[in-house]
């Protein structure tokens, strides 16, 4: 806005004087006039746009009292104006009747109308109180009063709870009662109630617990802190758990998840136990774990090559460069700040600097910006490219402060500084400064400003790096973030076990920032190891981690483990066979085999799991396709040398069971298989069923996840 | 009413001697309408002003209020003389419901007779002859009326937003633009579209013809993307164009080689057509500039604006 709206109105007493900002915009909220389905839409709605929840209250201003002469006020005639007589419906208005006559609403309106339509702010809003931000509700229905209190500058506080929007994450089990204000649950688990007041928004967390009373979980073990926090909400849900797994069970889980590959299978007697911490120890120390998780940050950063005419390309020797560069951090254990400072930093040749291949992956500073905060500080900060994030605290300045530091760069081959380079601020016109994202801005004579933007990413303090992280590890081990998904931190989608986040983070910041030692605290807790099968009364849920949550193979991981099994190796691109797919350097490497396993192609950074069950056309290739069918009966293949080894069908039966499965088949299992492959019958008919039985088991639940 | 004078110190060196005359502050508790239009008398001895207050009459140079006439709407938008300089035409409406334009004998200021058949309020006006006026609505249409007869001559449809403004040219072209960032070229006789330029990214809110322009015709275009366009419309060539500082909101030729431009800002721009750029800012309103008036004669302009605000300034 070019001109600052008109002050205070001196000629009205400031305690009645309408507030526009913290009176009027919060009715137009709470009435959802300035919704996203509404004329707080990026193009308005019927030729009037409000910015979205009130995010640009002089906008609204000049939208409302100012544009098209004027002719939504009318100064006149109060009650002519068209503000009035839309919402009142008295003209026609797509919306409906949201203004009744003799309401509150209508009355604050008229009267801001009648007091000359100003732009009065009485006071700054500072924060806003919500009681209760938490409630345990007693059973289903089990009501409780809301109440919002906001706090302003000057030291006043007002109950805006009347002024406050409550909305429910999930409407079918939360009602919102009116005079008095209430919520109830009317569905066993925790919901959440956003409170937006003004440009405030708060989370409310309404648990309502199981009918089953639940004990034990007293006495469950609690080998760390994780167990402390997983616990204690599980005990307020009064969800029981699922008993730990069996050490053979652990050991293909966590081999999984470490390594990405099966692991040998050993017989073990009844009385041994595994030693899970050494187990532990030793794959966070193998080479097989660089491996994995340089795939998985591999993914992250979208790292592969390109060269379409509308993308700024790619090298392949620079994807390469910048996998081996990861590999070598990890591989050397360098902690997760440095290595996001030095990508963050990166400058030169990427076909000789791998981190500078950071800033080819997208295509424009904008994206960059999106990219680069939802690596970083798992945030979608994209919604403030167009306006001020209406359910975090993003702004257009800190979206287009940080998009102008990444201006200032070329991309290409050489990434390198461009004086020149700028970003243009749409509410301006005019080349954004650069800014910290929720801090200050950088002194205009700044050349790069990736170094400060490191530094504030990097320090001990702040808020959003550390969380991102121990977000994404926690979900690979335990199938589900903490905050989900794991690029949308907000206040808005708060953590499920804020407490556990918290203290993932700091453990993580003192411990160096070391990826090893979160994944192993991780890994040891009692929660890793619990069972994927519902016991009565948990089998709903899908957050509280009181069962695992069943995950489904990566697709490189799932295809080096059908190759595992069949004895037949994969040719992925020019690479020389026997390549595994977790170790593929590019993720653009030819690879239909990993296509049909639903390979994701890096234009966006894969943090979400391919569906357990895939699409259809996945399927068909399975039932159908090369992938298994020609492997199975392969002449090379672990069957046709069982076979001709004279192996037994029993034999063969175990074999693959332990290999695949990692564990024996069991006495319903061998009764059905011992029917199934008929010795009785011609050996070519019991190679056809051997066939069978093989892809019955590269294509069961129990294999292509981990449970 | 309250009157005033004032100097005020201009960028630059120039120092100019500004008659200021602040209107409607009639109360001090509501804030005035704003002034949405402003029209000179064709001799240059009155200044009429329009907005939700009404229609007021003041004698230029000293602005003093020499009548009000109470608006027949809830809105009023534009003014505009006949050709003959016999008939005042009025258009505004009651938003989303109704606009119409209220024809007044001039210089008796008898009501002549109204016009309406729009289903938004009318916006501004084009007089393509003595008997014939083009009305724009935020209704999406141009209404070419006959005075004669009272009757809708044509209607011009094609605007898939509201239309803003309006100009005619001299072969019988009618052009129009709107909210949908669109300029628009209509044959005045068939009321088909001739062609659409699409150069604006916003919406549009003045055309202006030039009133001198050698060879073909000129007309400027002000929209909310900050730019001011100059078009030759009969070949629909886009000349070039000036990005302001802010954002303008009502145009008016000076001459054949500068305009005036109020805009959001308060400031009233000299844009330089042959230089595309912004020769003078002139600081007036307390707010938005609606309206800028050039006096037919005497060398000054007034502008018009937010709280009810009119400024005579010498050029």
């Amino acid at each position: 806005m070019d001109t600052p709206p008109p002050g205070k109105s001196p000629e009205t007493n400031r305690d009645e004087a309408i507030d526009f900002k913290n009176d009027l915009i919060p009715i137009f909220t709470k009435l959802g006039c300035n919704a996203g389905k509404c004329h707080g839409s990026a193009i308005g709605r019927g030729g009037f746009r409000l910015s979205l929840y009130g995010g640009t209250p002089e906008a609204d201003y000049d939208e409302i009292v100012r544009k098209l002469g004027g002719r939504r006020v009318n100064l006149v005639d109060p009650a002519s104006s068209l503000i009035f007589l839309k919402p009142a419906e008295v003209v026609e208005h797509g919306g409906g009747a949201v203004l009744v006559d003799d309401d509150s609403n209508a009355d604050t309106l008229m009267k801001w109308i009648e007091q000359g339509a100003k732009f009065v702010e009485n006071r700054k809003l500072v924060r806003v109180e919500v009681a209760p931000k938490r409630f345990i509700a007693s059973g289903v229905a089990d009501e409780t009063p809301l109440k919002v209190v906001a706090h302003y500058d000057d030291g006043i506080t007002r109950d805006v709870t009347h002024l406050t929007k409550f909305v429910a994450e999930d409407a079918a089990a939360i009602r919102i009662g009116s005079n008095p204000i209430t919520a109830q649950g009317m569905r066993a688990g925790r919901h959440i109630i956003i409170a937006r007041y003004s440009t405030e928004v708060v989370p409310i967390e309404l648990i309502v617990p199981n009918f089953d009373p639940v004990s034990k979980l007293v006495s469950e073990p609690r080998p760390n802190f994780v167990d402390d926090e997983v616990l204690a909400s599980l005990n307020d849900l009064r969800l029981p758990v699922s008993p730990v797994i069996a050490d053979q069970a652990f050991k293909r889980r966590v081999s999984l998840d470490l390594m990405g590959q099966l692991p040998a299978y050993q017989r073990m007697s009844d009385s041994s136990r595994l030693d899970r911490e050494a187990v532990i120890d030793g794959i966070l120390a193998s080479e097989e774990f660089v491996e994995f998780y340089t795939l998985k940050f591999s993914k992250l950063l979208r790292i592969q090559s390109k060269g379409d005419k509308n993308t700024v390309p790619t090298d392949p020797q620079a994807a390469r460069g910048f996998h081996d560069w990861l590999a070598e951090q990890l591989r050397n254990r360098v902690g997760y700040d440095q290595i996001a400072r030095e990508i963050i930093t990166a400058s030169g040749d990427t076909t000789q600097y791998g981190p500078a291949t950071f800033y080819t992956a997208v295509e424009d500073a904008r994206l960059q910006t999106e990219f680069a905060t939802e690596v970083f500080m798992g945030s979608r900060m994209k919604c403030a490219n167009c306006h001020n994030h209406p359910l975090d605290q993003w702004t257009q300045d800190d979206f287009h402060g940080l998009a102008a530091i990444f201006s200032k760069l070329t991309r290409s081959k050489v990434i390198r500084l461009n004086p020149v380079g700028n970003n243009i601020h749409p509410a301006t016109g005019k080349a954004a400064l650069m800014k910290i994202p929720g801090g200050n801005f950088l002194p205009s004579d700044t050349k790069d400003g990736r170094g400060a933007l490191a530094e504030w990413l990097t320090d001990r303090k702040n808020p959003y790096f550390a969380k991102a992280i121990v977000n994404r590890l926690w979900k690979s081990l335990m199938g589900r973030g903490l905050v989900e998904p794991v690029d949308d931190f907000r206040a808005t989608n708060p953590a499920t076990h804020p407490v556990l986040l918290n203290r993932l983070a700091e453990d993580f910041v003192e411990h160096g920032y070391d990826i090893r030692h979160t994944l192993k605290v991780i890994a040891m807790s009692s929660s890793y190891s619990r069972s994927s099968i519902p016991v009565k009364g948990n089998e709903s849920d899908n957050r509280f981690y009181s069962h695992m949550v069943q995950k489904p193979l990566e697709p490189e991981v799932l295809a080096d483990a059908i190759s595992d099994v069949l004895g037949v190796s994969t040719r992925y691109g020019d690479e020389s066979l026997g390549t595994r797919a977790i170790a593929l350097r590019d993720g653009a490497i030819q690879s239909d085999s990993l296509d049909v396993l639903g390979r994701c192609d890096r234009t966006n950074s894969c943090e979400v799991a391919p569906a357990p069950i895939g699409p259809l056309a996945q399927k068909l290739h399975l039932f159908n396709g090369d992938l298994l069918n020609e492997r199975i009966g392969a002449t090379n293949g672990r069957l046709q040398k069982l076979i001709q080894a004279q192996k037994t069908p029993t034999e063969i039966v175990n074999v693959f069971y332990e290999s695949a499965l990692n564990r024996q088949p069991n006495d319903n299992e061998i009764d059905a298989l011992t029917r199934w492959i008929d010795l009785a019958k011609p050996a070519a008919q019991q190679r056809a069923a051997l066939e069978d039985f093989v892809w019955s088991i590269v294509t069961c639940k129990e294999f292509v996840t981990n449970h | 009413m309250n009157d005033r004078n004032k100097e005020r110190v201009l960028p630059g060196t120039m120092c100019l001697v500004l008659t200021l005359c602040w209107l409607g502050v009639g109360s001090l508790v509501a804030q005035e309408p704003p002034i949405t239009d402003l029209a000179f008398s064709p001799d240059g001895k009155t200044l009429i002003s329009c907005s939700q207050r009404g229609l007021r009459v003041f004698s230029w140079p000293e602005l003093q209020l020499q009548k009000e006439i109470s608006a027949f709407a809830d809105n009023l938008h534009c003014l505009s003389f006949s050709p003959n300089e016999d008939l005042l035409a009025v258009g505004g409406g009651n938003p989303s419901e109704d606009g119409s334009v209220a024809i007044y004998a001039w210089p008796s200021f008898a009501p002549k007779f109204n016009l309406s058949s729009s289903k938004d309020s009318v916006v501004a006006f084009a007089w393509r002859n003595e008997s014939q006026l083009i009305a724009a609505s935020l209704d999406r249409t141009l209404v070419l009326w006959d005075l004669e007869t009272q009757s809708a001559v044509q209607t011009f449809s094609g605007h898939s937003r509201g239309v803003t403004a309006a100009c005619v040219l001299e072969p019988g072209e009618i052009v129009s633009a709107g909210h949908d960032q669109s300029v628009r070229v209509w044959s005045a006789e068939s009321g088909e579209l001739i062609r659409s330029m699409n150069q604006h990214s916003k919406p549009i809110h003045a055309i202006a013809a030039c009133p001198n322009a050698t060879g073909r015709p000129l007309i400027a275009t002000a929209s909310r993307d900050r730019s001011i366009r100059f078009w030759q419309p009969t070949i629909g060539r886009m000349m070039r164009y000036v990005r302001l500082e802010s954002e303008p909101l009502d145009i008016a030729w000076i001459d054949e080689k500068q305009l005036l431009a109020g805009c959001i800002d308060g400031q009233v721009r000299v844009v330089d057509f042959e230089n595309v750029s912004v020769s003078r800012a002139i600081p007036a309103i307390q707010g938005w500039a609606y309206a800028v008036a050039i006096h037919p004669s005497d060398g000054s302009f007034a502008a018009g604006g937010s709280d009810g605000q009119i400024f005579r300034i010498d050029l």
